[in-house]
């Protein structure tokens, strides 16, 4: 596993990048010595022998299936935007 | 103007009080605390009210909780101006109920903080000593709650201890209860597998009539339990309780003075007819780690829908849609925001997903059974509620971030197992409140509420 617990700009550029996030270089040098230092507590979990199963939820979770049935919507989706035209939200280009 | 939620209750039901000009003066009331304290970001300057048991009793709710009409923020900017269409189903349920909304609270940004300095907009300060935090993230719904001269009750909320740490910094009730039994259906999430609704009181009582009206099965949201809601006032007798107290929660990290307080309130729980233990729960000394990663790889996944198109902070669209996205998430982001992303982002990455994000999970696994072992023999276990009294804003500002998580030690394993657990004023230190915390088996919150209920009658 490369780099693995080891947090330097490049790894900061790629994770932001990821994440679309535009740091300043003032937050790069700024993250990169706090969030060497988080991840370094982190490594502690590397001391625990785990052979369980993970677990997403802390109580079992059951599939519900719903009746495929049509409910109206009672508000507007787009009550809280500034950029739409007729029925549709306008985002910038994407392709 | 009565105080107590009990005797509003009373006056309301005998016909002795005029609910609308109540209404108005807590108004003016809250008017005056936010001038002192800071507790909301948005105060409702007309609040209305239903007919029900609860009718017209003022309820504030933590800002990540979605209310029909009233902007709601999460305590970010990148959803400033943001104004749901809908009520969060627990929102709704206080208000079949009668509850009256009367503000949205402060909070750190999503909930990311254990201060609430954290802030895109006030910072509450604490009404026992405003040099000091309230605790986070629901510091909005404790400073209220303690400082309201008028019946109220908050809806707050926890991923990994941000009802228990403002309870306990500010001398309030509050109740976290177990994963499922409220409904998430409107809550802005921080970490979906372990958020959860819950209340905070002046006393067990208030907190504990609130939850009631809260709980019960909620077809909107998938992880809802179907477990029909229960009266949680009827406390009872705590003879012959058996009680647990965890020594890890004990530890060099925990102010002596704070855990003499709890030590004494175990004293009491026992001259009360209960019978204490001292047990191990070793695997409390990695919550932190698995706690951390798993919440922020959570966090990093549900804050990738912020994109200033549909809701909040927007702006003139321009370039194409790479650099509007990433625009607006990095000036409508705060500093500890972004720290989160970045992690999460990380820990979720290809390559080191085994090593943090599963190994985060199956450490708690570990920490589910190490509980479910504990309850098969106590019906509760007892500890601190924090390691620490409340600390001054300049104490804070002087914590790395590693720091500060560390301070979550004795929340996050409760929240990550999703029992339920309260936390009741105990005693004082430096004149700053101190906090047990009570923890039960999952949906056994009765048992948890009737030993707060036990400590604080005892008091």
């Amino acid at each position: 596993m490369e780099d693995y617990g080891k947090i330097d700009r490049k790894m900061l550029e790629h994770i932001c990048s990821i994440a679309k996030l535009n740091l300043s270089d003032e937050e790069y040098a700024r993250y990169q010595k706090e969030l060497q230092d988080v991840i370094d507590v982190f490594r502690q979990m590397d001391k625990v022998d785990t052979q369980e199963e993970p677990s997403y939820h802390p109580i079992e979770i059951k599939d519900r299936l719903r009746d495929d049935e049509v409910i109206a919507h009672e508000w507007d989706p787009l009550c809280n935007s500034k950029s739409f035209e007729g029925r549709y939200f306008k985002s910038p280009k994407i392709v | 103007m009565i105080t107590g939620v009990k005797e509003y209750i009373e006056e309301v039901r005998s016909g002795n009080l005029n609910v609308d000009d109540f209404a108005h003066e807590v108004v003016e009331r809250s008017k005056t605390i936010q001038k002192k304290y800071s507790p909301f970001i948005t105060l409702v300057e007309h609040p209305t009210s239903g007919n029900g048991r609860i009718k017209g009793l003022p309820i504030s709710v933590k800002d990540s909780i979605c209310t029909k009409g009233i902007m709601t923020t999460a305590g970010s900017k990148i959803l400033d101006g943001y104004v749901p269409p809908f009520d969060a189903t627990s929102v709704s349920n206080a208000k079949r109920d009668g509850g009256m909304v009367i503000g949205k609270t402060a909070m750190d940004e999503f909930g990311f903080g254990t201060f609430s300095t954290n802030c895109a907009y006030s910072i509450p300060r604490n009404p026992h000593d405003t040099s000091r935090s309230c605790g986070g993230s629901s510091g909005g719904a404790a400073c209220l709650t303690a400082a309201a001269d008028f019946p109220h009750i908050a809806i707050a909320q926890s991923t990994g201890g941000s009802i228990t740490a403002p309870a306990a910094f500010t001398g309030t009730v509050g109740i976290t209860p177990t994963y499922g039994r409220v409904s998430r259906y409107g809550l802005i999430d921080y970490s979906n597998s372990m958020d959860k609704i819950g209340t905070i009181g002046k006393t067990v009582y208030d907190a504990a009539l609130l939850l009631s009206s809260l709980s019960g099965y909620d077809r909107l949201d998938s992880t809802s339990a179907e477990i029909a809601s229960e009266d949680f006032t009827a406390f009872g007798s705590i003879k012959g309780l058996r009680v647990g107290i965890p020594k890890e929660y004990f530890s060099e990290g925990v102010d002596k003075r704070v855990a003499k307080e709890v030590r004494s309130g175990i004293e009491r729980l026992e001259s009360l007819g209960a019978s204490c233990e001292e047990v191990s729960l070793p695997m409390t000394d990695y919550g932190i780690a698995s706690y951390y990663i798993t919440a922020i790889s959570e966090a990093s996944t549900n804050l990738a829908r912020y994109c200033g198109l549909r809701y909040g902070m927007q702006k003139e669209i321009t370039g194409d849609f790479e650099s509007y996205f990433s625009s607006i998430r990095s000036t409508g982001f705060g500093q500890e925001a972004k720290r989160r992303i970045i992690l999460g982002t990380y820990a979720r990455m290809a390559g080191f997903r085994d090593a943090y994000y599963i190994k985060a999970l199956r450490i708690r696994t570990k920490i589910i059974n190490e509980f479910a072992a504990m309850f098969k023999k106590f019906d509760v276990l007892v500890a601190p509620s924090m390691p620490i009294i409340a600390p001054t804003f300049s104490e804070i500002e002087k914590l790395s971030p590693i720091k500060a998580y560390s301070m979550d030690i004795l929340t996050v394993p409760p929240n990550m197992a999703g029992i339920p657990h309260v936390s009741v004023p105990i005693g004082k230190v430096d004149s700053m409140p101190v906090g047990m915390q009570i923890m039960a088996a999952h949906f056994k919150e009765s048992d948890a509420i009737r030993v707060a209920a036990a400590v604080e009658g005892a008091r």
